[in-house]
């Protein structure tokens, strides 16, 4: 975050997306329904996807929107937050028209929002994109069993076990995924960094829950691609080792 | 000490009007350190015979017994065991793995044996055969001579009790061909392994303490062989046959023969096997 914390009167403190994408900055004025505030404050992680957040002074957002036709919601600090239940329950009996919550439900239904909103979408992409590694995965695993059709044989003429070929392709698989994961997160990496910078509404935002989802996808890819190759593995005939 | 015992072995391949014998009613027995060489022409069911001595493939009749262990009705689960603890293959082109080092690819089979120290095993082999300072070469920087080393040490790291040979001299000129020839020697006379060669290369009579000679699927008698003067084959016999001052000599072809007639001067003896 950069500038003030809160805002004060005729102040308001803007999303960083929302800065980037109109070019302004802490000292900057914008216009919000005829009211011209001065950017005070500069928040990191407020913008979600095509929602812009701005924070204002209780008394400057209810002139703004007062006679407008729109939903609100106020966020209310509490010198005691044990009692935010309590004063939830008792502003809602107390004021018409108004629900009020804690901070926990709050921001489970705003998660919910985003989450019904765009999580089906980012699920599907995410789903094509892991099927679509596994038979990249799969396909270069066979190609590479096929090219060694031979040099499986001689391992089964002299002793290998159909379980033990399958755990060297497995090896395989995991050595290419492996490789692929390293090569596949620096990449993000840098074009994150990119993006974010050029496009401005893109955040891009890790954490360690990510990582394991993604080597855990990975690793679960890399079994899949294993199981390609393994009837052809398990129907090679050693005998044909003797065939120069 | 009974190494491998074959007995009453047959090998038909398809059925039906196609049917093909490849090998027909074979008793072979190979003792502890004996080296047994099988010789016949091309087609003749040599190598289905080591095939099914080394348990790769299943008979259609008969028993194949390793170290008195019938294995004839092992099933393939069962068969990879057998031939990890008791049975070293060497090919006719090496069959070595193209992306490992010599060290590596005798590493893998003991590694497959189960041998805890799988490279330090390997190394040991190699450095015997005197490929010590070859370890961490890749199969395609070394000679015919050396990669047929590697081989005969893959062959060897899990100690085996018997060594089948396919052609194990094919590949090679007659230097290289002499110096492995010697090797499965050493195998069998100063390791005390049996030796079961498969070859059509008459060098390896003089290290053999038996040659069979297997025609149409049938161990036949060697009283009968003789060699072709013109290409040097082992052959019945029978056809092509050849009267020159007196003495008969005998031809694998009618351009054998024809050869001999035009060139007789050249080719002034022939000798029986």
């Amino acid at each position: 975050m950069a500038g003030a914390a809160s805002p004060g009167d005729g102040e308001i403190i803007v999303d960083k997306v929302f800065a980037r994408q109109n070019d302004l900055w802490i000292g900057d004025q914008i216009e919000v329904f005829d009211k011209v505030l001065t950017i005070s404050g500069i928040t990191e992680k407020q913008n979600v996807l095509i929602y812009s957040r701005g924070f204002m002074e209780l008394s400057e957002a209810k002139e703004i929107f007062r006679d407008r036709n729109s939903v609100n919601f106020i966020l209310v600090k509490l010198a005691d937050p044990s009692q935010a239940k309590t004063i939830a329950d008792r502003l809602d009996k107390q004021i018409d028209g108004i629900s009020a919550y804690e901070t926990n439900e709050f921001a489970k239904m705003n998660g919910e929002e985003i989450t019904n909103n765009f999580l089906p979408i980012i699920l599907v992409i995410t789903i094509i994109g892991f099927l679509t590694g596994a038979v990249v995965v799969g396909l270069t695993i066979y190609t590479s069993t096929l090219e060694k059709i031979r040099e499986y044989g001689v391992l089964k003429a002299i002793g290998a076990t159909n379980k033990q070929l399958f755990f060297i392709v497995l090896e395989q698989a995991l050595w290419f995924c492996g490789v692929g994961l390293i090569a596949g997160l620096f990449l993000t990496w840098i074009v994150t960094s990119v993006a974010t910078e050029v496009v401005p509404v893109i955040m891009a935002e890790y954490n360690l829950s990510i990582y394991m989802i993604v080597v855990a996808l990975t690793l679960l890819m890399s079994i899949l691609a294993s199981f390609v190759p393994i009837k052809r593995i398990s129907g090679i005939d050693p005998a044909t080792i003797f065939k120069s | 000490m009974m190494i491998l015992d074959l007995h009453k072995v047959k090998k038909v391949f398809g059925i039906g009007e196609t049917a093909v014998t490849a090998v027909n009613d074979i008793d072979l027995e190979v003792k502890k350190g004996e080296i047994v060489l099988i010789m016949g022409p091309s087609g003749s069911g040599k190598t289905t015979l080591l095939s099914i001595a080394g348990g790769i493939l299943h008979p259609t009749e008969g028993e194949v017994k390793i170290k008195g262990k019938n294995i004839t009705r092992l099933s393939e689960e069962e068969l990879p065991k057998v031939r990890l603890e008791n049975i070293g293959f060497i090919f006719q082109s090496f069959n070595l793995l193209a992306s490992l080092t010599a060290l590596e690819n005798v590493e893998v089979a003991a590694w497959l044996g189960g041998n805890k120290d799988a490279a330090k095993k390997a190394a040991e082999v190699l450095s015997v055969l005197g490929l010590k300072d070859r370890l961490n070469n890749l199969p395609a920087d070394l000679s015919g001579g050396e990669k047929q080393r590697v081989a005969i040490a893959r062959a060897l790291v899990n100690d085996p009790e018997i060594v089948l040979a396919d052609e194990p001299t094919a590949n090679l000129d007659s230097k290289m061909g002499h110096e492995v020839v010697m090797q499965l020697k050493k195998i069998a006379k100063d390791h005390n392994k049996s030796v079961l060669i498969v070859s059509h290369d008459n060098r390896i009579r003089d290290i053999a303490d038996r040659v069979l000679w297997l025609e149409d699927g049938k161990f036949k008698e060697l009283a009968k062989m003789v060699i072709d003067p013109v290409c040097g084959m082992s052959i019945e016999k029978r056809d092509y046959k050849y009267l020159y001052k007196d003495k008969e000599f005998y031809f694998c072809s009618p351009g054998c023969m024809k050869e001999f007639k035009g060139n007789v001067d050249q080719y002034p003896n022939t000798s029986t096997l």
